[in-house]
């Protein structure tokens, strides 16, 4: 079965190890801006999301790009793009629904997730996430999963609210 | 540079200067970071005679070599001044993102001095440092101010350091917060921070940390963050929160209950990790890189606090104004008065501690209704917990002599030592709500002689003695011996404290969080030399490594002897020598203990190299550390403390 | 090699806090010196066995017992 990331934003504790560890491991240095996956938070409300690449299968990303910079990489499925092609127009960037494409600060080209190609382990960002808010699966075996627990938490609160009556 | 930014920044609000300062690699290596620049700084810049609201004096924020890394749990950071609480040497330990964004913004550490002449605030933009006008924002609670300076910057991803009301009035416990709610609650920095009209610091870091050895550094912190995925200690940190704690405090009758009066009481589940998690819980949360994510985000659902939410609370924050204050049964009220000290910007330990030492004066017969302004201080009182909350940070009635803090307190109603047998504190700093009778002897210890003001149990959190029991051969590796794998007994306790002592001070330079490297031990001490050389590209050796930590804390022991405090004033509060423990449910483990503390104090006094007599530093240790100017600052005051005259002084520090 | 009597060994085992006394015994027998002492104090037990068995103050099996069953079985070695 392919595997893609799924993003369970329910379970973001917001904590950056995927930022962190996706900067160290691609560029050597560890920040924010030289990341290909984000987190989006309101402090005050807790409120946190992870913005990163949702593997689209007809990618506007790669639809957008005037040089063919950007497309779709026949063995991991995902949208990649080839700097040396890339002349940094930003559409890419402006079209990506997810926020999951940047510029890169030296090269000034765009840049995105690879999936950490060639990784024996799989992505670092769903190795290193805590909270299991991303994982590296595929989307069948994602939602089998997710429905297992929606159905466990509505029974019980079923069961719950039974035992008040 | 690689690991460190390699400045510091240094901004005086009187003058309006704002410096930038090289740190030279003799200094970084002597210091490391985080509490070791902050603790250097303030025993050279903030001298004994100084008062903590003088407008010379510093409060420092100190981040490490590791802040902003993909070393676990690297976003710590460490607030220190002279505490306004005790006089003595203050610091506290915040978690969130903060740390991070200033490394990436370039600067190793932080120092304001000065006052400014109105409300300002502070913002950082990568090497752009500017001062702005905060009188909009003044009096507002931290969530409110976070939001408005956000919108005022039209950034929602910057990070800020905020103080609340509280800190504004000088409370002399205020605290202050990073990401609204995540705290650096003790010795009272936020009146510090406050007395210079200083609202908040806002970041904005668009760098990052550059590493020596990516790959290798990679390694590591790979192998540590697998080696976190089935560790107990996360796994229960994770799920319920540092709150997981409640019920073994309650079994082995460390759970602070009415003042210490008690360690346990039948209804602690009300606000157990798992109580909570069903009931309230919102969402976790986690701090910069951290593998274990233990924060909680809490909403109250019912009753008459529904509606209201924020960001917490850990353990040390909900007991004090909770079973401390004798409250249990309806834990949406332990919630709510989390959820006002953070608000109001104060440190919920001390808090739920001069409430509770106030409730058993009046318990007592020591204090009545006409002192209290016809408050009814009952144990379990929720309405007037809830009430002296609020008169505590706006300084109101009653609440502006219990905003001094507990012995001040006493001494201004005139209570005498009567009155300071049930404050519960070591040089005027409150123990949080760790009962050192169940908790451990090790922490009992570490109370009496920790260099933040002693009731402390972060100086040493020695864990071995509680969670080292979840790892097997760990006390061994280190202590030689397996038995004091165990909080009520003295076997090996002294050596224990020393390392954890000097192991948990080196962790602060680093500034990671102690977490990874106490309760959970997933990160050992090797492992952290590792991921500090291969991030820095230095090559420190292990003893070379420890010995940072041993520094720093002696230094801050010598803060306080320059204070004249020294081994007269290592006790812990009587209660916990002379009250055996009562029994408070059926199982609890502790029934009858007292902490043993005399059998301890002259072994540690011998790891430590103190002098017996003054308990100051030994000339021949400082010489070993380096701190040579110490050992001359401290020559002429070994035989003063030792005086008729200083023996028979009245014990606070300012 | 023998750093002390069997008798000492026996008041080593029966004390409640033990490391700073055999480290100093150790450093009056001349078998550690003064910085390394230092460096066992601060980094513990498991780095001082390591220390006494490639220097064959003890065997290899005496070291491996050491970690395994903690300071008691140590002195016991080092009174052999």
């Amino acid at each position: 079965m392919e595997k893609v990331l799924i993003y369970d934003q329910e379970k973001c504790t917001g904590c950056r190890s995927c930022v962190v560890g996706c900067s160290l491991y691609h560029e050597g240095e560890c920040s924010k801006i030289l990341s290909r996956v984000n987190i989006v938070k309101y402090e005050s409300t807790g409120e946190c999301y992870v913005a990163g690449c949702d593997l689209c299968t007809d990618p506007p990303c790669a639809a957008v790009c005037p040089t063919g910079a950007c497309a779709v990489d026949p063995v991991t499925g995902i949208a990649k793009i080839d700097p040396d092609v890339c002349i940094g127009c930003k559409e890419c960037m402006i079209h990506c629904p997810f926020g999951a494409i940047k510029i890169h600060p030296v090269t000034k080209k765009a840049f995105k997730c690879d999936l950490c190609e060639g990784r024996e382990e799989g992505p670092v960002c769903a190795d290193w996430c805590p909270g299991g808010a991303i994982t590296w699966t595929s989307p069948e075996l994602a939602v089998k999963a997710k429905k297992r627990e929606k159905l466990h938490e509505r029974i019980t609160a079923a069961t719950k609210a039974k035992e008040v009556s | 540079m690689y690991g460190w930014a390699g400045q510091r920044l240094r901004v005086d609000l009187s003058k309006g200067d704002i410096i930038k300062e090289p740190l030279s690699y003799e200094y970084r290596k002597k210091w490391i970071g985080g509490r070791g620049f902050n603790s250097d700084i303030i025993y050279n810049e903030v001298p004994p005679e100084m008062s903590p609201f003088d407008p010379r004096t510093r409060v420092c924020f100190g981040m490490g070599p590791l802040s902003g890394t993909a070393a676990p749990s690297t976003g710590r950071v460490t607030v220190s001044c002279k505490s306004p609480l005790t006089g003595g040497f203050g610091d506290s330990n915040m978690g969130g993102h903060w740390g991070a964004e200033v490394k990436y913004a370039g600067y190793d550490q932080i120092v304001v001095q000065g006052k400014a002449k109105k409300p300002v605030y502070i913002w950082i933009d990568d090497d752009k440092v500017e001062v702005r006008d905060a009188s909009h924002i003044w009096g507002k609670f931290p969530r409110d101010a976070d939001t408005i300076i956000k919108e005022e910057l039209k950034d929602e991803d910057i990070h800020i350091v905020l103080i609340g009301p509280a800190g504004e009035n000088l409370v002399r416990f205020a605290c202050v917060f990073n990401d609204v709610y995540r705290a650096a609650g003790r010795t009272g920095t936020g009146a510090v921070i406050g007395s210079k009209n200083l609202k908040a610091i806002a970041v904005r870091g668009s760098g990052g940390v550059k590493i020596a050895n990516p790959k290798e550094f990679f390694e590591i912190c790979n192998r540590l963050r697998q080696k976190f995925k089935d560790d107990p200690m996360k796994i229960g940190l994770n799920t319920y929160g540092s709150l997981v704690l409640i019920n073994f405090a309650n079994r082995d009758g460390w759970f602070p209950w009415k003042n210490f009066q008690g360690g346990a009481t039948p209804l602690a589940n009300n606000m157990s990790g798992e109580t909570h998690s069903k009931t309230v819980l919102k969402h976790r949360e986690g701090c910069f890189a951290c593998p274990i994510c233990c924060g909680r985000f809490t909403e109250i659902k019912e009753g008459r606090w529904a509606g209201e939410y924020f960001g917490g609370p850990e353990y040390e924050h909900a007991v004090p104004t909770g079973p401390r204050v004798g409250i249990i049964e309806d834990a949406n009220d332990i919630w709510h008065n989390a959820r006002l000290t953070n608000d109001l910007g104060m440190d919920g330990i001390e808090t739920g501690a001069v409430i509770s030492t106030a409730m058993e004066w009046y318990q007592r017969g020591l204090i009545s209704a006409k002192d209290t302004g016809g408050l009814d201080l009952e144990w379990g009182n929720e309405e007037v917990v809830d009430q002296l909350i609020q008169d505590i940070a706006y300084r109101q009635g009653f609440g502006d002599i219990l905003a001094e803090g507990g012995d001040r307190a006493a001494d201004k109603l005139g209570l005498g030592d009567k009155g300071h047998y049930y404050t519960i504190t070591t040089r005027g700093m409150s123990l949080p709500g760790d009962d050192p009778r169940g908790l451990g002897f090790g922490y009992g210890l570490s109370f009496a002689v920790g260099t933040r003001g002693g009731c402390d149990h972060l100086r040493s959190l020695c864990c071995l003695e509680l969670s080292g029991a979840l790892y097997p051969g760990l006390n061994t590796k280190y202590l030689g011996d397996e038995r004091p794998a165990k909080p009520t007994t003295t076997v090996g306790k002294p050596y224990m404290v020393y390392y954890e002592e000097n192991q948990k001070a080196v962790t602060d330079c680093l500034n990671v969080c102690c977490f990874t490297t106490h309760w959970s031990y997933a990160v050992l001490t090797q492992d952290q030399l590792d991921y500090f050389n291969t991030c820095t590209g230095l090559d420190m050796t292990l003893d070379e490594f420890l010995e940072v930590g041993e520094r720093v804390y002696n230094l801050e022991r010598a803060y306080w002897a320059r204070l004249m405090s020294g081994a007269r004033e290592d006790v812990v509060p009587e209660r916990f020598t002379k009250e055996p423990m009562p029994q408070g449910v059926e199982y609890q483990t502790n029934v009858g203990a007292t902490l043993p503390i005399g059998e301890m104090l002259p072994k540690y006094f011998k790891y430590r190299d103190y002098e017996p007599g003054t308990g100051f530093p030994s000339e021949r240790k400082l010489k070993q550390l380096g701190l040579e100017y110490v050992a001359d600052d401290l020559k002429s005051l070994r035989k003063k403390y030792m005086s008729e005259a200083e023996k028979k002084k009245k014990k606070y520090y300012y | 090699m023998a750093v002390m009597t069997k008798q000492q060994a026996k008041k080593f085992a029966e004390m409640s806090d033990f490391f700073i006394d055999l480290l100093n015994l150790l450093k009056e027998k001349g078998i550690i010196n003064n910085k390394e002492h230092r460096l066992f104090l601060l980094t513990g037990y498991e780095k001082l066995v390591e220390h006494l068995e490639k220097n064959k103050v003890i065997s290899s099996k005496a070291a491996k017992d050491a970690m395994k069953n903690g300071f008691t079985s140590l002195v016991f070695s080092l009174a052999r």
